[in-house]
Formats: C-alpha cells, sequence, structure tokens
C-alpha cells in the first residue's frame, strides 16, 4: 500500500497543556517530509505517538495500518535527539544488539559507515565526542531497512561538513518503499532534500505542501517562508 | 526475543558485580587464616582485627551492591535517555519487565548463596587448631520442628522466593510510579515507594488477623508452617502480582520520558 503513515484527529495533552490537538496526517511512502515548527509546537510529542513512547489522549495514528505496537517498531528506525546509547558499550557490541533485536539490521551496512568515518569499532561510546556519538547513532538507524524513518533533529548538533554527509547518507539510504520524517530548525541545511514539508504551530498543522509548491507558488523558500509563517 | 533481552541484561549487569566478588572471594580464605593464626601478641592484634573488618565489609559490599544494581539499572536503561532505545525496540513492556526481573532475582540468589557459603567457609571449616564444628545448627531446627522440619525449609524457601521477587517488582513499580506522577523522577519514587510501603504494612497486618479471632495457639511451634508461612507467601504473592501488572500498565501506557 502507498501509505505508510496515518494521523486522524490526532490528539495529546499533558497534565492540561495541549501539545497536539486534532492532527490529520497522511504519509506515502518513497517521500522525505520535513516536519517543521518552533519550539513546543508539538513536533517532538508527534514523532513519540509515532513510535509507541506516547499514547495517544484522542484519534488514531497508523504505521502501515497498524496502531503502534511490537509490529511497528520493527517497520519503524528511530533516532531521537539525545544520546540513547549505553555508555560502556563498545561500537562492536551496539552493532551486534541491533542485529539482535532488528532482523531488518545490516551489519555490513554500518560497519562500512564506520570505516568511511574513521570511527573504530573496538571503541568504547565513553571515549567518543558528543559529534562522534550522534553520528554512531545515526549508522545505527540509516542502516536499517525500515519502511518509516523518524529523525529527530539529526543535524542539530553537528558540524557544517558532517551536516553534508548525515543528509547525503540519509539521500543515499532512501529508497521508493521507504519514507524519511525529519524533524528540524535548520531549514536550508535540509530544504534541498526534502520532497514534502508540514508546519506544525501550537499543536496543530498550520500547512502541509510539497516543497516545489511552496517555491512556485509562493516563489520563496521554505526556510524564507517559515521565517513569515512563524514570525515571533 | 526474550532471552535476547536477558542474555543483554546479564551482559549489562555482569560487571558491577565482579569486583566486589572477587574482593570477598578472596578475603574469606584469607582472612579466615590470618584469624586463626595465633601468633598476635599486642599492638599486632590490628592485623587480624582489620581483615575481619574488611571481610564483613565485602559482604555486606555484595548486599548493597546486588539492590544498587537493580534500582540503577531499570531506572537507567528504561526511564532515562536508553529508555529511548529500549522501549522502540520491537518487544512488549512486559518482555522488558521480566528480563529485568530475572537477571535481578539471578543476582540476587547469587549473593544470599555467595554471602551464605562464604559465612559457612570461614565458621566451619576445620580450623588450624581444629575445633571440630559442624553442621549441628541443621539437625536443631529438625528437632524443634519435629515433622515439620522439611515442611517449614520446604516452605521457608517458597516465603524467600516470593519475597525476592516481592521486592525487585517494589522497586520498578515505585520507579514506575514516580516517573508518571512527578517531573523530579527520583523524589516521585521515593514517595511513591513510602506509600506503598505503608500500604503493604497495612495489608500484611490485615492477614494476621484472623490468627487472633480462630484461637490459635502462639505456643505450638506448628503456628509458623500452619499459618504464618502460608499467610505470608499468599500476601506476599498478591502483591508481587499487583506491583507487576501494574509496572507492566505504566511502562505501556503511561511512559514518560524527558
Amino acid at each position: 500500500m502507498n501509505i505508510i503513515l496515518e494521523c486522524e484527529s490526532l490528539t495529546k495533552k499533558y497534565n492540561g497543556f495541549t501539545a497536539l490537538s486534532d492532527v490529520n496526517l497522511t504519509f506515502e511512502r518513497g517521500k522525505i517530509i520535513g516536519l517543521l515548527g518552533p519550539n513546543g509546537s508539538g513536533k517532538t510529542t508527534l514523532i513519540k505517538l509515532i513510535n509507541g513512547l506516547l499514547v495517544p489522549d484522542n484519534g488514531k495514528i497508523r504505521i502501515n495500518n497498524m496502531e503502534p505496537g511490537v509490529e511497528t517498531k520493527k517497520a519503524v528506525s528511530y533516532l531521537p535527539d539525545k544520546t540513547y546509547l549505553n555508555d560502556w558499550m563498545k561500537t562492536k557490541d551496539i552493532i551486534d544488539f541491533f542485529g539482535d533485536f532488528y532482523l531488518d539490521f545490516d551489519k555490513v551496512k554500518a560497519y562500512e559507515m564506520l570505516k568511511r568515518l574513521n570511527i573504530n569499532a573496538n571503541d568504547r561510546l565513553k571515549t567518543m565526542s558528543k559529534g562522534t556519538k550522534e553520528k554512531v547513532q545515526l549508522i545505527l538507524v540509516m542502516s536499517r531497512n525500515a519502511d518509516l524513518y523518524c529523525l529527530d533533529e539529526p543535524i542539530g548538533g553537528v558540524d557544517p561538513a558532517s551536516r553534508e554527509y548525515i543528509l547525503n547518507t540519509i539521500i543515499s539510504n532512501y529508497n521508493e518503499n521507504a519514507s524519511v520524517l525529519l524533524s528540524t530548525h535548520l531549514i536550508s541545511d535540509i530544504e534541498n532534500v526534502l520532497d514534502d514539508v508540514i508546519f506544525l504551530q501550537n499543536g496543530k498543522v498550520a500547512m502541509t505542501s510539497s516543497v516545489e509548491d511552496i517555491r512556485t507558488n509562493h516563489g520563496k523558500s521554505v526556510d524564507a517562508l517559515f521565517r513569515e509563517v512563524f514570525k515571533c | 526475543m526474550l532471552s535476547k533481552l536477558i542474555k543483554h541484561e546479564f551482559k549489562a549487569t555482569a560487571r558491577y558485580f565482579t569486583l566486589i566478588f572477587l574482593v570477598a572471594l578472596i578475603l574469606t580464605p584469607v582472612t579466615k587464616i590470618i584469624v586463626s593464626l595465633d601468633i598476635y601478641k599486642g599492638f599486632l592484634q590490628v592485623i587480624p582485627t582489620f581483615f575481619i573488618m574488611a571481610y564483613v565489609f565485602s559482604l555486606i559490599g555484595i548486599a548493597i551492591v546486588s539492590v544498587v544494581v537493580i534500582i540503577i539499572r531499570f531506572y537507567q536503561n528504561l526511564i532515562s535517555s536508553e529508555g529511548y532505545l529500549m522501549n522502540t525496540l520491537p518487544v512488549t513492556s512486559s518482555q522488558l519487565i521480566i528480563s529485568k526481573v530475572v537477571a535481578a532475582f539471578t543476582w540476587t540468589v547469587v549473593s544470599i548463596v555467595f554471602i551464605i557459603a562464604s559465612l559457612i567457609f570461614f565458621a566451619y571449616f576445620p580450623e588450624l587448631n581444629n575445633s571440630g564444628k559442624n553442621f549441628d545448627w541443621m539437625f536443631q531446627i529438625q528437632n524443634d520442628f519435629g515433622k515439620l522440619g522439611i515442611t517449614f525449609i520446604i516452605q521457608f524457601v517458597i516465603l524467600a522466593t516470593i519475597g525476592i521477587l516481592s521486592n525487585i517488582l517494589y522497586i520498578y513499580v515505585s520507579i514506575a510510579i514516580g516517573q508518571m506522577i512527578s517531573r523530579n523522577k527520583i523524589i516521585g519514587a521515593i514517595a511513591a515507594a513510602i506509600v506503598i510501603n505503608i500500604i503493604t504494612q497495612i495489608f500484611s497486618a490485615l492477614f494476621l488477623i484472623p490468627i487472633v479471632f480462630l484461637g490459635v495457639n502462639v505456643n505450638d511451634p506448628s503456628i509458623i508452617v500452619q499459618w504464618i508461612f502460608p499467610m505470608s507467601i499468599a500476601a506476599t504473592a498478591i502483591m508481587t502480582v499487583i506491583y507487576y501488572l501494574v509496572t507492566v500498565y505504566i511502562m505501556k501506557k503511561k511512559l514518560n520520558l524527558d
């Protein structure tokens, strides 16, 4: 089927604060989608809902036509915006770990990418800089043959050269059957890889559009439109 | 998947125990030898004293390490940043919790067996001046309780087992409730632990009331095997199941990772 993700009247509240309100979205396979919005607009909440880390208060969310659970976790590859690996592990330990739990994990690909970045498989994560750890995490996530990749701020804490490497990794791992959801602030860096964008504001979908339509109809870059729409 | 989780659990926690077990393992015979040599005059008495203290501390250390590891492992691996990895694995929350219970239970039992074996070795093996003590104490229990001896031991083992499981899940449910109710997850966990403790004290006391009303002879040692142990086992089992179900529910529906 063509639809990888569907949100229907999705609502999530925290202690009275509404993080997401009546969100309706549909993602098709084979697209790279940008999830854009100011801090607190609900991006991370949406991503956590996709990954089953949160449960909706109202509405439905479906991945491959299934509600979040063990089966969807097999199909979704998630990169959170923090270091989620145990420091005492060596790189090869964590690769074995991923290989153990994710049947779609490609160890060969992972080792190749590590080699290209000069990361030693015997190094303990503890000894790595924050940027290197983030690269390791990205390599792990992109070495899976998932249906949907959710990347929360993948290029945030990384130097410009690495950003380019990361974006190239994302594009070259992208196959027509998979979709990539990228949440970020650094719009001008990534807009050239995006097919579609979603603008979130105060927990609601302010706008969805293809990047092409924005450039044609609004005559400006996504970055410029963002600054307009979300002007403080 | 569960076996993989369990394997990973053991791999991740083993390193905390290796050092303290090694230290205790070495100190047991070393202290024993040093203490049984009768050559310390005057000030030199500090040597055997020091070794005994070190030995005792190493055993206490094992007990402390096992509790601390159980607490920290659950919190760190499931509730803090590692939670983003573990809770998005294609496994159920039950499997995550059970894998931790299995490892925690195993380490606790290994620690207890180690401590007891160490103490037995220390106290009862032939000393250099050969005082020849043996396992009289075990026969004494048999004598005190007559036929009930075997039942006593069996029930004791069951109660100990369910007690260990109950303590582990008590820790887990406190942490789970804590992260749900409070921004500061640690304070929340401590508060939950205190409240649960109070509730279970009341609950346990209620379980013992039937004994008063049934006019049981409190001087008959068989009361232990007929009433106290079975009631304790039942009460603890019920609490353990409740702790488990609540923990699973919270991890599934009320997870609040930062």
